[in-house]
């Protein structure tokens, strides 16, 4: 149990000098100290998926702002003369098992059979129009609708959501009974009845997402806000004569926006998912525009012998709807301060 | 005395993304039979770990045992298989938690979870479970137990609870039972009433108990030897008597000093300054020189053996060695230990309140 | 609970009323009239056909009509199909989507909660990973693409099922995994978070310390336990459900309810689209309400809290 008492003798008298100890040493912090958005941006890097997530929808963002223009195409120009050629792109096309060669799956080089001399990368459409515009450019107004019925989710939600916390009492009380309604009624219905009336278009798709998407973010909002509102931190700020508005802005929103941010993630893939599938159900942009949903949907007529005209779009839509999910679960766990340490 | 546990040398280690927590570095204690040991120290010190590694419920991974030996009976539970470790939990050794509100299945029975013991390790039938699980409410101090043993949990206040777990515990009669701060979570009218249980509980089964908390009013009321622990060492060990009355270690009297007398109003508490060492990197030497004021050149260089003070008293400090200067401890420890004279007994120390 | 169950009940009659009445008003403001498709028809005809389906009277009428109707479980009759029924049309249609749906929740839930509970108790492992990997793929990739590639492979190409229509099992297979795959990516993903916060509850380790074996904690502890709030997601998968028929009858031309509101859509069939309409409304409003009963029922803190009142 103990150490052999000779040994012990041999330690010299100088070792039972008093040492010179601070105990104060080692409370001082190592390191600069990090705040919660660098703390959380750090744990973000860490994570591979959410940060694959990030670089694909930037370049995905990027295409559809270029990709349109990358050929001398435009989205609506017809020529029957070329209709549904598969795709075929310069290089790739002599790699066989990539399909990239213009040749249909009947094994027919169409571009050889209709006499095309041009290149179409993603093919061509029933109508002759060159499919990677026009992906590029359904891309392009998917992503503006998701973008935009976002946006409007998040301004009524935070609104919303902040007044009713905010305030308590009776206004909470009214406007949450308010949202019990509408969280009764399926937003399918809702956004389907909704288009009926508006006929459908950009717009109305974006307003009719917006009917019911902001409820899950003004949910949020209260619920983060009613959380906050009781700590000390605000009391302290009031205390002091701050303004209702500057309590808001200044020390709420700050920290209700990590939540805010992770809903949006989550908002963007489920309206862009909502306005393909209205496209599915007859509700969805007319042509000659075109979103990401209406492509695929055109494409499903054609499906058992054209099938690049689905395959393409539902790569891109598919990848978008990936990208938002891992960055999405990303951002919730690096914003978790349940894994702060 | 018969040694009914013995742990010798133990270390265990958790591996985290940083590096190895080395979170027990090395502890030895026994536990005699039919006695109460109580392990203190601050949270982080090694403590639970230490009782749950007895257990075999060390997490793994992270966790593991790196070395050391548990010896039960003829048994060393380190090396023991799970299946075995299986029979030995709940009916052997037995466990106390902290929290009553979250160490109940909120879904199911007390009742149920009482005889869920019973049935694994007496072979009993659901009917003679149920009948023993009466009776160990009743035991417990529950009333009205035959109808509230089909009640859930929320249904009880935390000091029910509290008992419910001791009556869990206790089902199969365990020779040691193993009170992780049983009474931490509870009000302090409850505490006293549940120490009381235990110590009715121990005078009639002859159960063996290790105690761990850290808080010394507690240990007082319950205790009959103390090991003291730090940074995932024992540093002092002693009767309970020796420890409150003959403190060796500075680390002690540090915990003495920070703990609130009623004999006297006059005194200031101690804090001991600063916080426990990082054990992802223990430091070299004594892990408590940091935070000692009586630290020596020594104490940064080698750590402390174990100096026997009395045959049931050892400490690990250097200030025990023959060449260390002789130090002052503070006022309030003085006082103390010259409330102790030498070779007489203090009696009461372990039914008297007067400590708390 | 007797109590909390009829106050859900009424709140639930009072929602109902709300979107019946919005329907129909909804309804009023659509633009063109049910007859515009049909364009032999002569004005006249137009004006018989607003006076024989009472498209004339001033709004109020039609409303209070309407809500008489509605109490007798009267949806009108169909604009396009000569005077048929709506309700009869709904109980001719629901079939397939019952089926559908009953089966896809059925299969999602099963290898939902298999795959959650797997990757739970693997955490960490290349199963827990390759179960993520499934979930955020379920859960991102869109039914109808999903559709489309099971159409084409399994279907076109290699002919292992049949393209699309609805004549017997065979038939169903493709449907059901393009609908259940966001159940099961939902569930699994939900089971997971659920039994690792239960893993780490101190009950657990009072379970582990009683000396049960594992299985024994994982069964009558853990998964009974994690599986109970799976109830509460089960309201937004059954409008996830509901979204898939209309999509995927679409895509495999299954004669279904989904399939006969789209195409009531395109065709302005004002009842039909109002009767479904009310019908899926219905539909949701009770799974909810089952849904908190059923809930009230298996977690005994709730059912407990709901009898004390």
């Amino acid at each position: 149990m103990s150490m052999k008492q000779e040994k012990l003798d041999e330690l010299s008298d100088h070792m039972f000098q008093p040492a010179n100890t601070d105990a104060l040493e080692n409370e001082q912090i190592a390191g600069e100290s990090t705040g919660f958005w660098k703390d959380a941006w750090r744990r973000l890097k860490k994570n591979p998926g959410a940060i694959t997530g990030l670089i694909i929808i930037l370049i995905i963002v990027l295409m559809s702002i270029i990709g349109p223009g990358m050929n001398e195409y435009s989205y609506s120009q017809q020529d029957l003369s070329r209709a549904k050629l598969p795709a075929k792109v310069p290089v790739l096309e002599n790699v066989d098992f990539l399909g990239l060669n213009g040749v249909d799956i009947r094994g027919t080089d169409q571009y050889e059979a209709k006499g095309v001399e041009e290149y179409f990368w993603f093919g061509t459409d029933g109508f002759g129009r060159d499919q990677w515009t026009r992906v590029w450019q359904g891309t392009r107004i998917s992503l503006f609708i998701a973008a935009a019925a976002a946006f409007i989710d998040f301004v009524i939600g935070v609104a919303y959501g902040g007044i009713s916390a905010y305030y308590g009492g009776r206004v909470d009380n009214i406007l949450q009974r308010i949202i019990e309604v509408l969280i009764g009624i399926p937003n399918l219905i809702l956004i389907i009845l909704f288009i009926l009336i508006f006929e459908p278009g950009i717009f109305s798709i974006i307003l009719a997402l917006s009917v019911t998407g902001w409820v899950g973010m003004s949910r949020i909002v209260r619920g983060q806000v009613l959380k906050l509102k009781t700590q000390e931190f605000v009391l302290a700020s009031r205390t002091l004569g701050a303004t209702s508005g500057r309590v808001i802005g200044k020390h709420l929103i700050p920290n209700v926006l990590g939540q805010i941010i992770i809903t949006t993630m989550f908002t963007i893939p489920n309206a862009i998912f909502f306005e393909a599938f209205l496209s599915f159900i007859g509700l969805g942009i007319r042509p000659p525009e075109a979103s990401l949903g209406s492509i695929i949907n055109d494409g499903f007529k054609s499906l058992q012998i054209y099938p690049h005209l689905v395959l393409w779009p539902s790569i891109i839509i598919s990848l978008i709807m990936i990208a938002f999910n891992l960055l999405g679960d990303g951002l919730r766990d690096a914003f978790d301060p349940k894994l702060r340490k | 005395m018969e040694k009914i546990l013995e742990v010798n040398d133990l270390h265990v280690s958790f591996d985290t993304f940083a590096g190895e927590v080395k979170a027990v570095r090395g502890v030895n204690f026994h536990l005699n039979k039919g006695e109460t040991l109580a392990i203190v120290g601050e949270s982080g010190s090694g403590k639970s770990v230490t009782s749950k590694a007895v257990m075999g419920l060390i997490p793994n991974p992270p966790g593991r045992i790196k070395q050391g030996e548990i010896k039960f009976g003829d048994r060393n539970l380190a090396q023991l298989p799970e299946k075995e470790m299986q029979k030995i939990r709940g009916s052997e050794i037995s466990m106390i938690f902290q929290d009553p509100m979250t160490s109940l299945n909120p879904t199911m029975t007390i009742g149920k979870q009482i005889m869920e013991g019973l049935i694994k390790h007496q072979n009993m039938n659901k009917s003679e479970a149920k009948e023993r699980a009466i009776e160990l409410l009743k035991l417990v101090g529950i009333p009205n137990a035959e109808g509230r043993v089909t009640e859930y949990p929320h249904q009880f206040s935390g000091g029910m609870r509290q008992r419910v777990v001791i009556a869990i515990a206790l089902a199969c009669n365990p020779r040691v039972l193993i009170a992780d701060e049983p009474t931490t979570a509870l009000d302090v009218t409850i505490q006293a009433q549940i120490l009381e249980l235990l110590n009715d509980l121990q005078e009639k089964m002859g159960t063996s108990i290790i105690f761990i908390t850290h808080d010394l009013g507690v240990v007082a009321n319950i205790a009959d030897r103390v090991a003291v622990m730090y940074a995932g060492k024992i540093v002092e060990t002693g009767t309970v008597d020796e420890i409150f009355y003959n403190p060796q270690h500075p680390y002690t009297w540090g915990l003495l000093g920070s703990m609130p007398s009623l004999d006297s109003t006059d005194e200031e508490l101690i804090a001991i300054p600063g916080s426990p060492p990082d054990l992802l990197d223990p430091p070299k030497g004594d892990a408590f020189a940091p935070r000692n004021p009586y630290a020596m050149q020594i104490d940064t260089e080698m750590e402390p053996p174990l100096f026997k003070v009395s045959d049931t008293h050892y400490a690990a400090t250097w200030l025990l060695h023959e060449k260390a200067p002789k130090v002052e401890p503070p006022a309030a420890i003085k006082k103390r230990m010259q409330g102790m004279a030498p070779d007489e007994p203090i009696i009461g120390a372990k039914d008297g309140g007067k400590h708390v | 609970m007797g109590r909390y169950i009829g106050g859900r009940v009424v709140s639930m009659v009072i929602t109902f009323l709300i979107i019946a009445s919005l329907t129909f008003f909804l309804m009023k403001l659509l633009p063109g009239t049910p007859f515009n498709n049909q364009e032999k028809l002569t004005d006249t005809q137009i004006v018989q056909l607003n006076e024989k389906y009472g498209l004339n009277d001033p709004v109020a009428v039609q409303y209070f009509s309407y809500m008489k109707n509605l109490f007798v479980g009267d949806l009108g009759v169909s604009f396009q199909q000569d005077g048929r029924e709506v309700s009869t049309i709904i109980g001719e249609r629901i079939g397939p989507s019952a089926y559908l749906g009953f089966q896809s929740i059925v299969l999602g839930t099963i290898v939902g909660l298999f795959l959650g509970i797997i990757a739970a108790l693997r955490h960490n492992s290349f199963l827990d990973y390759g179960t993520m990997v499934i979930a955020v793929l379920g859960i991102s990739i869109p039914n109808f693409v999903i559709a489309g590639l099971m159409q084409y492979w399994l279907g076109v190409k290699w002919e292992l099922l049949p393209v699309a229509y609805w004549d017997g099992f065979a038939y169903t297979i493709m449907p059901t995994i393009a609908i259940a795959s966001i159940v099961v990516a939902t569930i699994a993903r939900f089971m997971r978070t659920e039994m690792l916060e239960v893993l780490g509850q101190d009950y657990i380790t009072t379970a582990k310390a009683k000396g049960l074996s594992s299985t024994a904690v994982v069964i009558r502890h853990t998964i009974r336990n994690a599986s109970i709030p799976i109830i509460t997601i089960m309201g937004p998968l059954v409008v996830a459900l509901m979204t898939g028929t209309l999509v995927i009858e679409q895509i495999f031309v299954i004669p279904g309810l989904g399939e006969k509101f789209v195409n009531s859509i395109m065709t302005n069939d004002f009842p039909i689209i109002m009767g479904t309409t009310l019908f899926y409304s219905l539909l949701f409003i009770v799974v909810i309400l089952l849904v908190d009963i059923m809930y009230g029922i298996i977690d005994p803190r709730i059912r407990l809290a709901g009898g004390k009142d």
